[in-house]
């Protein structure tokens, strides 16, 4: 569905240039501003904690010119141009397009993609675009994920491209019958207002850009900024080595007990990359399969994490970045299919794929971008409009890279932030008693990775667990000499403190316990561990993440008797013994 | 004002307007729900004074006919202000009018002078209409979004136009969507040959004369029901219907009804009726509605049925209860569970001042599912037995149950058993026979109930099994003396050691190849005291085989000599003498085949013990 853009055109002038560049980041601006926005007005965890959304200007072709969350450069660019296509002649002036469905260039049920157009002297200039999730839309259990679907309808209702606004008047039949299929109908009312908003703020900065720069420079930056990119992003990738890269990632969980590999063939050719994954595993009835919108996401991010923060993503990327798969496969999964998990896992089987894939052919500065997650809800058995997401306390699983210790989540997963322990505590009505990191948990390595996390929730009774574990054997990998993370661990206790056996994945099954433990894998290290310094080595003894017996062990560090100080000579021995 | 014969000309032209109205369709659909068993209606109705009503109806079950009349008020209502002639609307949702969603309801306003004044209507079961579950039903559902997926009222036309967006919608939304695109083609012609009717008589009366008939059709339905409960002794009478278990584990779910006979109208109150239940089995206004006015239809047989005869019944029904759930409570199951039983209790109620109107007029259920590949196609199969729904015809006054289906039922047809074994693995061992003393007991008896045996047979690996059925705890109504149903119930594997007796539900259970299932599907109420049967038509019986000498003895007091088969006339008339006295102060007696049939699944101990 991603087409690849024909060559950019020469360099503009420096004059043209440097108004092309101003404008380049004013629209970059208009999509960042979106989004500022869009999480101010919209009342949605999702979106104001989350952040799980995207704002954008799409061109008339539907190739995204700014979007303010590279990770849904391919949905955007496949909403946008399977809904142009679909309303290819009868886009009008006042109108708001709306699609949800994941078979229509879409994610998964729960995201919400709006498309408003942009009319100036009655032509058709560009696309204005939302894209959201939202917390329900129908489906058997609240919230979409999940893990027994064998199906599309399981996860909700999806929608295919519908007008909700035409020609600026509300289509009263179709926001019914959208509100009616959601649990929260007023969580969707609102953030649909809010995502109107932020469509209204987007068509008012193209405008005043117009009036202020005139409609044919504008006109001409929407492609410059493609350009642009695209000549970054091809620079980029004309250094590193040509050939074919064969790489694969396995996810030990899909959701029904069954391990699933995905498979890519990166063909690295001058300034061009494709990323070709037809040989994964096919496709399941189980929701860790992945639209080629999802696909798209995860693959590129490996490729953003190279390029930094300079570049911004937008078509331009797409045209020097080749994101293909055969149908039928858990990365390009057609039919009803569910794919509820598929931004987690197998997304994250796909980015790490491609960072094995990639490594083989640049040099990469950085470990793993992304770790096993769990999925960990529950609710109260009496009611159903409830969603309690445990598994958000699972706040570990980072990386190492060149030059920084891993800390946190993976970056990929940290756009969102973290809700305050005490105002969870307080509007779920559920006490957190211990949040701290694991001594002796992170993937070591020259940069170590996160240490993982342990959470102790006490539990109210008569609670129904949805869950799909991953990372039972091991966290995220290392790489070039650095250990992977240790596993995650699962546990919910009973009140004579033994642990009760927790499945691999259940949907809404009650487990008797008062208290639940969830220790989340560790991030993976970089680079062999005898390389670090023994003063990081020694710091993280003081602040209690590592052992002296570990830091002798794995480390090579040995300590004065009083455990303050390197014992130098010590150390050299130790680590001499250890090469 | 116009003359009745005019008025009655145009009143058969409407009658046959929805009758062909519906024929159009059940002839041009796909789906074997219509095309077979007929699980629709087609209904003209008239706009006027903001209300949609009822002119003529046809086909099928009481609950399509009636459900259509609150879904096209849904739509007038949604669509104020913004309703054009060459619009189609469709809703099917239980809260804006229907009874659960996969019964879609297809509307084609006819507009003049701006005003959409007549309103031809279809309305019918779909195969599936998306949601969580394959076909929308499972016993498992919870909430309504577990039933399909929902809609507002839609123009699937707008001024004439395809809305190819929502028709689409309607279509990614479905599991079968071939066949829904076929079906909903035939609706909606269906409804355009209506329209083409209806504008037919406009330009041969006018619009004035058919709008004049059309308030004379519905004052002369009025009329003669007012007419009728003015002959009914006033009073209040009340009755009621206990649904088994609603599938949550929750059991003994009350109906309960109090219809109060006034001076020419009729209140039919069901306060003290069960909380809505956590399962499936809630009924929504215009469900219990369409219970409400079947039952009235079936006791009143000789007047039109039209929104004029509504007007006299006044229905209260509480909100949170099981006749009228607050949302998000699922309706998926309550078409016939608990719909039945509301009707069966209004049934009931009647009994107390027209009881020689009144009898069986609903079913229980008894649904199976069979899941699995199919060995000599290599596909999956899903088996939907429609044949072993209960018979549930009851008596009447002065008529025996007979065949299949209760008369508001009869509509629906039954496919054919030889044809079911070409399309699922499957072989019928014993079908459709009648079993003896299964009938419920009655001066006029209830039909018999019948059974299958349906043996596995070209699975791939054997077949999972669901169950759902209601009547066994507490069947079908008798009326006016007569007995109760004998009730239902299944095994899996009969008279085996590993035998499974099913009397509820069960889910996922499987057969391997080669395994038995057996259904007893019950048969309707009596009518009348079984000891005024005449004994030479309960000999009959017994050379029929419909009655045991034993069930003859025990439930008619008619005594039969084994070897000459002749009535013992004078241990006959002993032997009633005796039991009127003991069924004076036991008037819970129980029929020989029913005690037969719950000492079989274990509700009824050997001695007797319940």
């Amino acid at each position: 569905m991603v087409q690849q853009p024909s060559k950019p055109d020469a360099a503009p002038t420096s004059a043209e240039g440097i108004n092309l560049e101003i404008l380049r980041h004013k629209i970059y601006a208009i999509a960042l501003e979106m989004a500022a926005q869009l999480v101010n007005a919209a009342q949605l965890s999702e979106i104001n904690e989350d952040r799980d959304f995207a704002t954008g200007l799409v061109d008339r072709q539907g190739n995204v010119v700014a979007i303010d969350n590279p990770l849904q450069l391919g949905a955007m660019t496949n909403c946008a141009k399977d809904i142009l296509n679909y309303f290819k002649f009868d886009m009008k002036d006042g109108d708001v397009v709306f699609s949800s469905d994941p078979q229509r260039g879409g994610t998964r049920v729960t995201d919400f993609t709006l498309v408003k157009p942009l009319f100036v002297d009655n032509a058709l200039m560009l696309y204005i675009v939302v894209r959201s999730r939202i917390p329900d839309i129908g489906g058997w259990i609240f919230g979409s994920l999940y893990p027994g679907a064998q199906e599309a309808f399981g996860e909700g209702v999806p929608f295919t491209p519908v007008k909700l606004h035409r020609e600026g008047r509300p289509v009263r039949d179709m926001i019914t019958t959208l509100l009616l299929n959601s649990r929260h109908p007023d969580s969707i009312k609102t953030a649909l207002a809010a995502m109107l908003a932020t469509l209204e703020l987007g068509v008012k900065r193209v405008v005043q850009l117009i009036s202020a720069y005139g409609m044919k420079d504008v006109e001409r930056s929407l492609s410059y900024s493609q350009e642009y990119v695209e000549r970054r992003v091809r620079a980029t990738i004309a250094r590193w080595q040509d050939g074919v890269y064969e790489s694969c990632c396995t996810l030990e969980n899909d959701g029904g007990g069954a391990e699933v590999t995905v498979r890519v063939k990166a063909h690295i050719s001058g300034d061009q990359l494709s990323l070709d994954f037809s040989e994964s595993d096919e496709q399941r009835r189980t929701f860790i399969n992945s639209t080629l919108s999802t696909t798209t996401g995860a693959a590129l991010l490996p490729v953003l994490a190279v390029i930094g923060e300079d570049v911004p993503a937008n078509g331009g990327l797409l045209a020097a970045v080749r994101i293909a798969c055969v149908p039928g496969r858990v990365t390009n999964a057609t039919g009803k299919i569910p794919v509820g998990w598929s931004v987690i896992h197998c997304g994250a089987e796909i980015t790490h794929a491609v960072v094995q894939a990639l490594r083989q052919a640049a040099d990469l500065n950085y470990a793993s971008l992304t770790a096993p997650s769990t999925l960990l809800f529950c609710r109260p058995r009496q009611d159903r409009k409830k969603r309690l997401d445990l598994g958000v306390w699972g706040i570990a699983g980072a990386s190492a890279c060149a030059g920084h210790d891993g800390w946190g989540r993976p970056g990929a997963s940290s756009r969102s932030t973290l809700p305050s322990i005490e105002e969870w505590e307080s509007t779920k009505n559920i006490h957190i008693q211990r949040i701290e990191y694991v001594k002796d948990s992170a993937g070591a390595g020259k940069w170590r990775g996160a240490p993982a996390t342990q959470a102790e929730i006490s539990l109210p009774p008569d609670l129904l667990f949805t869950l799909c574990r991953e990372g039972q054997q091991q966290g995220a990998a290392g790489s070039l000499g650095g250990a992977p993370g240790c596993p995650s661990v699962l546990d919910i206790i009973a009140e004579n403190g033994i642990a009760q056996t927790i499945p691999p994945s259940a949907t809404e099954i009650h487990i008797t316990g008062n208290m639940l433990r969830l220790i989340v894998s560790s991030g993976g290290g970089y680079g062999p561990a005898h390389e670090r310094t023994p003063e990081a080595v020694l710091e993280d003894v003081m602040d209690g993440l590592i052992s002296q017996e570990a830091a002798a062990h794995t480390y090579g560090v040995q300590f004065t008797s009083d455990g303050r100080a390197i014992d130098a000579a010590a150390t050299i021995q130790l680590r001499k013994n250890m090469e | 004002m116009i003359d009745p014969i005019t008025a009655e000309i145009i009143r058969n032209h409407m009658e046959c307007t929805a009758a062909e109205i519906i024929q159009s369709m059940v002839r041009s659909t796909v789906s074997p729900l219509f095309n077979e068993a007929h699980d629709c209606a087609a209904g003209v109705f008239y706009y006027n004074n903001g209300q949609a009503q009822l002119i003529s109806r046809a086909d099928a079950v009481p609950v399509h006919v009636y459900g259509s009349l609150t879904s096209v008020q849904a739509c007038l209502d949604f669509f104020q202000g913004d309703l054009n002639q060459g619009d189609v609307i469709i809703v099917s949702d239980p809260y804006y009018g229907g009874t659960h969603i996969p019964d879609y309801t297809v509307v084609k306003p006819v507009f003049y002078n701006g005003q959409p004044f007549f309103l031809p209507s279809v309305r019918g079961h779909m195969l599936d209409s998306g949601g969580p579950v394959p076909s929308s039903i499972s016993c498992e559902s919870r909430e309504v979004w577990h039933d399909g997926c929902r809609f507002s009222p839609m123009k699937l036309y707008e001024k004439g136009e395809l809305r190819r967006e929502v028709w689409d919608f309607l279509m990614a939304n479905n599991r079968l969507p071939a066949i829904n695109t076929s079906d909903l083609y035939a609706m909606i012609g269906a409804c355009k040959l209506g329209e083409d009717r209806i504008r037919g008589l406009c330009d041969k009366y006018g619009l004035d004369t058919l709008c004049q008939a059309v308030d004379w059709i519905f004052d002369y339905s009025e009329r003669k029901f007012r007419e009728k409960i003015r002959q009914w002794p006033k009073g209040q009478y009340a009755a009621e219907s206990i649904l088994d278990a609603d599938f949550t584990g929750r059991r003994d779910l009350k109906v309960a009804v109090t219809i109060t006979v006034g001076d020419d109208s009729l209140e039919v109150d069901f306060t003290g009726s069960a909380a809505q239940s956590d399962g499936v089995i809630n009924s929504v206004p215009g469900n219990t509605l369409s219970y409400v006015y079947g039952m009235f239809s079936a006791v009143c047989s000789d007047i039109p049925i039209n929104s004029g005869f509504f007007r006299p019944i006044n229905v209260i029904i509480p909100y949170g209860t099981v006749v009228n759930p607050a949302p998000p409570a699922s309706t998926i199951g309550s078409t016939v569970v608990i719909g039945c039983d509301i009707g069966d209790a209004v049934m009931k109620a009647c009994e107390g001042f027209a009881p020689d109107r009144v009898g069986t007029a609903t079913i229980d259920t008894l649904v199976h599912w069979a899941f699995g590949i199919d060995g000599r196609t290599g596909q999956y199969s899903v088996h939907y037995d429609y044949n072993i729904n209960p018979t549930a015809s009851g008596a009447t006054k002065g008529v025996d149950g007979w065949g299949a289906w209760p008369a508001p039922f009869a509509a629906l047809t039954l496919p054919s058993v030889e044809v079911t074994e070409i399309q699922y693995p499957c072989l019928y061992r014993q079908c459709c026979d009648f079993i003896t003393d299964s009938a419920a007991p009655g001066q006029w008896r209830g039909s018999p109930g019948h059974a299958f045996l349906r043996q596995i047979r070209g699975s791939a690996s054997g077949m999972m099994n669901e169950y759902m059925m209601q009547g066994l705890r507490h069947p079908l109504h008798g009326f006016a003396g007569g007995r109760e149903a004998c009730g239902n119930y299944a095994l899996l594997r009969p008279n085996r050691p590993d035998e499974v007796i099913i009397t509820e539900m069960v889910s996922q259970l499987y057969s391997a190849e080669g395994d038995e299932l057996f259904f007893l599907c019950s048969g309707g109420g009596g009518w009348g005291d079984p000891l005024n049967r005449d004994p030479a038509m309960v000999l009959n019986d017994v050379l029929d085989d419909y009655v045991s000498i034993e069930g003859a003895a025990h439930d008619y007091g008619v005594v039969i000599d084994r070897k000459s088969l002749t009535v013992d006339t004078q241990a006959t008339s002993e032997l009633r003498r005796k039991l009127k006295d003991e069924r004076a102060t036991d008037t819970n007696w129980l029929a020989y085949g029913r005690q037969q049939i719950l000492k079989r699944v274990g509700l009824l101990t050997a001695e007797g013990g319940n």
